[in-house]
């Protein structure tokens, strides 16, 4: 018997020590991952910094000179102020637009019932199979009859609605408990008083999440903005950072330091958003 | 309840439409309204800042139109032109890279110069006739060249004088260049003697067409229908580049050492004169490249040409007038001065204020300006694009000595006419 004990505990400790070395083991691969997502960033921190001619000199990953002229100078190469603007118009219409629409599509997908309910759900879901260059060119074309190039409305209203931010939310809102709505409607609440009275606030990761994707999709889209407008006044920051490139050789430095300082926004709303992020990504085992 | 999600409608409503177009215009109704031309270009910097003051120029002579220069990136104007051509807001003209001319030409949306040249009796002879031909097609002439350069040689002084070469003599036949850059490589400390381009691409294509051409070969037939470079001159060239890498002259690396002060010699073009004279943290000097000594004088050039792609009759005279002075001796002289771009007409190269202003301000330019007249154009034709990268494909495999010279060629020959047929 005695036997018996002292191998349990050897059992005992030398799952612990695996415990250990497995971790051990994550936390280096974690680790590794992490050094391979941030070397990037921290090059481009580094060039940001440097002055010209030493562009191609041995890259040290951390900056060893400091030439903070080449922000004032990337600021001044072009009016990112209207650039700036026009991105944020742009990303704040998505972002609302989205988040709104797509919260009420989704409350329908997930507790009204009508005929063919699945089908409409599904052909929305197949829409997102179609690559934005197939229809890049008939959306430019509808645009252009508009006569909406060079607009807001160019920039905004085709992405006022996307069928990822319905299929997000629709997943989160099943798992809110049905016996809820029933409670409210007994209570004599109507359909949009349970949406925003009961579903809305419950839903607070989920919709953070979805203004997270919204934002990054509109900051960082290049190819719409690019083809609907022609006005330099109507450019985003994307559309500017993409002057520095030029065809007689590409301003690293000041691209650079330009880049940094359009990355920033979207650093600081992930950061805000992250728990929320996390939290309903682990919820929905929704793939970003 | 209620009150609070109408706001929000109303709010999500009023944020997707302010943009919408105000339709009318008060200016239009008046009389007099200076003719408006938009013009499109990827000019930059420097050149930017040179063509906005030209047309401010134009605009302040000519109160009869107003031009307005809208500057579009360099990887974005040719995309933008294609879905401007389908949607049928295309500028009024344009100034665009040269290679993109076939496509361009034949894509139906360009304006035939002809009569406007005609009338206005331009002397096309002035021009380089290498420069017209990417215009040309059939009788029509689509555009006129604004802004050219080649390429020639790039010597690093520091790094001649280490290894005891005197960068004031500089090789002038291809014997001289493989001598000089086997006696400058210093493997020891990554110093190459004679850099290459040497991966896949346009950069491999255009570089070695030069070698090509130098020693005597052409890259299509003269009906550009076939293949034209598997020949003698096509080996020799190809052989050329195996020697200087098995003698260690130049070891396969990635493009960008002579930048780097990590190479004594360089092909590279005239743009570069004006970079590396702000950046390169070494002395270097230029000089006309090297060719056999039973070869001819030759080089490659890029560059931009200008078009009209306005439909109205009164627009496309105002844009011709435009190109018309933007092209003339006078114009150009100053543009080329300012920008350090090539001459496109010989009465600006031969033009004698300009040269002393050469020798005056960048001498490094001489060579350029004095090798341009010896420019050949890439082959005008649609396909160029898919040609030069399964070209350089194939030579690179040479150059990895996976392929032999003539088998390289051999199977060039045989993927490019498949592309042409």
């Amino acid at each position: 018997m005695n036997l018996a004990i002292a191998r349990t505990r050897a059992n005992v400790l030398s799952l612990k020590t695996r415990r250990r070395w497995d971790r051990l083991a994550i936390h280096l691969i974690l680790l590794a991952g992490a050094l391979v997502m941030v070397t990037p960033f921290l090059w481009m921190v580094t060039l940001s910094l440097k002055p010209v001619e030493l562009t191609y000199q041995p890259p040290h990953l951390l900056p060893t000179r400091f030439e903070f002229s080449n922000y004032t100078r990337a600021w001044e190469a072009a009016p990112f102020a209207r650039y700036y603007l026009n991105s944020i118009v742009m990303t704040g219409g998505i972002v609302v637009s989205q988040v709104f629409f797509s919260s009420l599509a989704a409350y329908a997908f997930a507790r009204l019932r009508f005929p063919g309910r699945d089908l409409l759900f599904l052909v929305f879901l197949g829409t997102m199979m179609v690559p934005f260059h197939v229809i890049l060119i008939p959306s430019y074309l509808i645009i252009n009859r508009l006569g909406w190039v060079d607009s807001y409305a160019a920039l905004i209203v085709p992405r006022m609605v996307s069928a990822f931010g319905i299929f997000l939310l629709r997943q989160y809102y099943q798992g809110i408990p049905q016996e809820l709505d029933e409670a409210a409607m007994i209570d004599g609440l109507g359909r949009l008083g349970i949406w925003w009275r009961i579903i809305v606030p419950l839903s607070a990761p989920g919709l953070a999440t979805l203004g997270i994707f919204a934002f990054m999709f509109g900051w960082n889209d290049f190819l719409w903005p690019l083809v609907v407008t022609n006005d330099p006044d109507m450019r985003t920051v994307q559309l500017g950072l993409a002057m520095f490139q030029g065809r007689y050789g590409t301003q690293w430095t000041v691209l650079m330091a330009g880049t940094v300082t359009a990355t920033l926004p979207t650093l600081a709303v992930f950061l805000l958003g992250q728990r929320w992020f996390i939290q309903s990504i682990a919820q929905t085992g929704v793939k970003g | 309840m209620k009150r609070t999600f109408f706001l929000l409608s109303i709010i999500a409503l009023l944020l997707a439409i302010p943009g919408l177009p105000s339709g009318f215009d008060v200016r239009s109704a008046l009389a007099q309204e200076p003719i408006k031309l938009t013009f499109w270009n990827y000019w930059d910097g420097k050149n930017g800042e040179t063509i906005q003051a030209l047309v401010d120029r134009y605009n302040a002579e000519h109160p009869d139109v107003e031009v307005e220069n809208v500057f579009v990136g360099w990887g974005e104007l040719l995309p933008k032109l294609q879905l401007a051509v389908v949607g049928g807001d295309a500028p009024d003209l344009a100034a665009a890279d040269m290679v993109w001319m076939p496509y361009l030409a034949n894509s139906g949306a360009l304006v035939p110069l002809n009569s406007f040249i005609e009338a206005a009796g331009v002397d096309l002879a002035d021009f380089y006739p290498a420069l017209l031909a990417v215009n040309t097609y059939g009788d029509q002439i689509y555009g006129l060249p604004v802004s050219t350069n080649n390429l020639e040689l790039f010597i690093n002084q520091d790094l001649f004088e280490a290894a005891g070469l005197d960068p004031n003599t500089p090789p002038t036949t291809w014997e001289e260049l493989a001598d000089y850059a086997a006696r400058c490589a210093n493997p020891a400390q990554g110093v190459v003697g004679m850099e290459l381009f040497t991966q896949p691409g346009e950069g491999l294509t255009w570089q070695f067409q030069v070698y090509l051409w130098q020693a005597g070969g052409e890259f299509l037939t003269d009906d550009l229908t076939q293949a034209a470079f598997n020949s003698d001159a096509g080996r020799r060239a190809l052989q050329f580049w195996l020697d200087l890498i098995d003698s260690g002259a130049y070891t396969i690396s990635d493009w960008g050492l002579f930048g780097q002060g990590q190479a004594c010699m360089v092909m590279d073009g005239s743009w570069m004169v004006g970079i590396w004279a702000d950046t390169a943290p070494f002395k270097w000097t230029t000089a006309k490249m090297p060719y056999p000594a039973d070869g001819q004088p030759a080089t490659n050039m890029g560059g931009e040409h200008i078009f009209i792609m306005a439909k109205d009759e009164a627009k496309q005279q105002a844009a011709w007038d435009f190109i018309q002075w933007f092209t003339s001796t006078e114009v150009q002289l100053e543009w080329d001065q300012a920008t350090g771009f090539m001459p496109v007409r010989d009465s600006v190269a031969t033009n004698e204020a300009y040269r002393a202003w050469l020798n005056e301000t960048e001498p490094r330019l001489l060579p350029f300006v004095e090798m341009q007249q010896y420019a050949h154009n890439r082959p005008p034709v649609e396909q160029y694009a898919e040609l030069s990268d399964v070209f350089s494909a194939m030579l690179e495999r040479a150059l990895y000595g996976q392929m032999s010279v003539e088998d390289a060629l051999s199977a060039a020959e045989a993927a490019v006419n498949s592309l042409l047929r």
